[in-house]
């Protein structure tokens, strides 16, 4: 198939996709703001996965190589300003410890929708970090921006994050 | 992976795998996304190499044409026949019909050459005549009559013609036509002699120069293609990409060692009248270094016997000899280039003096041989034809620069001895990202070969 697709084979290349684009789709969806975003930058991946076929070397995943390319794509979209004139007010917060049977009654489709709600930087930053398991160095290279930065980004993160998760329980109750 | 965090791994589990519904409309969208145009850009960008190459072919196409259209081709001249020239053949022609109405073969056998005929009508008596010529060139079914009518041909010459013809009654001139048409033809590989006769002190118009026509050879551009050979002096700058990998770099220095380097080329110049030029070819590069690695001491212990004079043995010696043992490898660097030069050219009479520069382009980077690995020192393969040796190099170059100073010494018309010393850099790393050295090639070297003027 991926020969295929270097030949520029239409049917290789719709294949590819089909079988690609709802796992990448979910991925454009965590880093995007909204659907709409999710679905640009999908197209935008794809075209660069298309392009730069003849470019992948038959070393390591291919999934992981198109997820790579989904994830720069996605990070283009954001720029370091959006890492340094993030809101603040988060480093005085308590963390909440919750239990994580607690994260798995919400579904993927909630959790989804509160990465959703982070702010660009912090969100970025948790998808790659906790998500994508990229270390705070390999961020930092990614962003351009200090490890520090992408620590503390994940941190308040998380704060943001649980403390959504706290407001939906209460809702619940 | 970061594990640690109860929260990371709950997203993780579940975001990490996630899959939703895809809408069938990107699919198109991509599709109109990669048009053809689209992906022309994208072809050439992949292949500038190529792409540089067609531009640089046109770009000669180019100046190919303008240059043949500046320097004429004689086959395609518009050649107008002088007044002289045509007058002359013009009174060939009537003999020659005279001799084939009378069938007469022996006059036709001693008809006076057209180089008679040209002193003749060169003679003071016929200035006039010459004067009312037409230059117009005649065609090639040209009959008597016609010839007689458009021709003012001397009245003398004309009358004989025709008192000579007329006895054939009943022959119209018309019919004369067949056989008179190929032997005006026959007639016209004697004009060289026509010019001959006219001396060298005076230019026929079939061999003036136009004013706007560019002499042979010396047009506004001129191609030259070199043969080029080069002893080289290489050198790689190694250096470490992490404050970690600097003693690395000082434990790849201290290992290979420089043997020889050459490089080779074809080159093709276009150089205008003002002294600029362009040149472009293929340069093949080599540099061959000398991997040396310490495996160790080897010990060789050697058990001899010792014998008494009746050859019986008394005893052994054993001799323990201890030695270093070295892993030694060729390593070899092979580039293939096309340069894309510009340069200045001051003639002198026999002697060219130019300087260039420009850049290198390169093609292909090929390595073989063994270095120290980055982990942990010990030997391992770079081949770049070997898919399981280390990764470390580019398989192209990139851009290099390229200076030189060439001197061409004229042996003979169009042809010179050249000498030109030149330098190269690559200022980019020829290493990938993720090798911990940055490696630089350079090389300096005196070019040796002969310039041929096209």
């Amino acid at each position: 198939m991926v020969q295929g697709c270097i030949r520029e084979d239409r049917a290789c290349q719709q294949e590819l996709f089909q079988r690609y684009a709802g796992k990448m789709l979910a991925v454009c969806l965590r880093y995007a703001r909204h659907r709409m975003e999710a679905e640009d930058l999908l197209q935008d991946a794809f075209v660069k996965v298309f392009d730069n076929m003849a470019r992948f070397e038959f070393k390591g995943s291919f999934e992981g190589w198109i997820r790579r390319i989904v994830i720069n794509t996605a990070l283009k979209n954001y720029s370091k300003k959006s890492f340094q004139q993030e809101q603040i007010g988060l480093d005085n917060q308590p963390e909440h410890a919750l239990s994580p049977p607690v994260y798995d009654n919400l579904g993927a489709e909630h959790l989804l929708n509160l990465v959703n709600q982070l702010p660009d930087g912090y969100r970025v930053v948790f998808n790659l970090y906790a998500v994508e398991g990229y270390s705070h160095k390999e961020i930092g290279d990614m962003l351009g921006v200090q490890e520090s930065t992408s620590r503390s980004q994940l941190v308040k993160a998380r704060k943001m994050l649980q403390a959504m998760v706290l407001e939906t329980q209460k809702v619940a109750i | 992976m970061n594990k640690h965090h109860p929260l990371d791994e709950a997203f993780r589990e579940q975001l990490q795998g996630l899959t939703v519904e895809t809408p069938t409309h990107l699919w198109a969208q991509i599709e109109q996304k990669r048009n053809r145009r689209h992906r022309l850009a994208v072809w050439l960008g992949q292949h500038k190499p190529l792409a540089l190459v067609g531009v640089a072919a046109l770009a000669f196409g180019a100046a190919y044409g303008l240059w043949s259209a500046r320097n004429p081709d004689l086959s395609a001249f518009p050649i107008t026949p002088s007044a002289v020239v045509m007058h002359v053949e013009a009174i060939h022609d009537v003999k020659v019909a005279k001799a084939a109405v009378l069938g007469d073969e022996g006059a036709a056998a001693v008809l006076p050459s057209s180089t008679a005929l040209l002193a003749e009508v060169s003679a003071p008596s016929s200035p006039a005549a010459l004067q009312t010529l037409p230059a117009e060139p005649l065609s090639g079914q040209t009959t008597l009559e016609e010839a007689l009518l458009i021709m003012p041909v001397e009245k003398a010459v004309a009358d004989q013609a025709a008192a000579i013809a007329m006895p054939t009654a009943g022959h119209s001139a018309t019919e004369f036509s067949p056989t008179v048409a190929p032997q005006k033809e026959a007639a016209l590989p004697l004009l060289p002699a026509v010019y001959e006769a006219e001396g060298p002190g005076k230019k026929l118009g079939l061999f003036a120069i136009e004013p706007k026509c560019a002499e042979f050879g010396n047009g506004f551009w001129s191609f030259h293609l070199d043969l080029i050979a080069s002893p080289d002096l290489a050198f790689n700058e190694l250096q470490a990409r992490d404050a970690n990998y600097e003693d690395y770099a000082k434990s790849r220095q201290d290992t290979e060692s420089r043997l020889y380097a050459f490089s080779s080329g074809l080159r093709l110049s276009v150089v205008g009248d003002n002294g600029l030029a362009f040149r472009t070819g293929v340069n093949y590069s080599q540099v061959t270094e000398k991997f040396t690695y310490f495996n160790g001491f080897e010990e060789d212990i050697r058990i001899e016997t010792i014998r008494d004079n009746q050859g019986n043995i008394i005893g052994t010696d054993t001799i323990v000899v201890i030695g270093e043992r070295y892993k030694v490898t060729r390593n070899v660097y092979e580039m293939v280039d096309i340069p894309f030069l510009l340069g200045y050219e001051f003639r002198g009479q026999r002697l060219n003096v130019s300087v260039n520069a420009g850049v290198y382009l390169n093609l292909m980077f090929r390595q073989r041989g063994d270095f120290l690995s980055p982990q942990d020192l010990t030997p391992v393969s770079f081949d770049s034809s070997d898919p399981e040796a280390f990764p470390a190099f580019k398989r192209q170059a990139g851009l290099g620069y390229y200076g030189s100073f060439g001197l061409a010494y004229k042996l003979r018309p169009g042809l010179s001895l050249l000498v030109e010393p030149h330098f190269k850099i690559f200022p980019k790393s020829v290493t990938q990202e993720n090798y911990a050295l940055m490696q630089r090639p350079m090389s300096a070297g005196v070019f040796l070969g002969v310039r041929k003027q096209l």
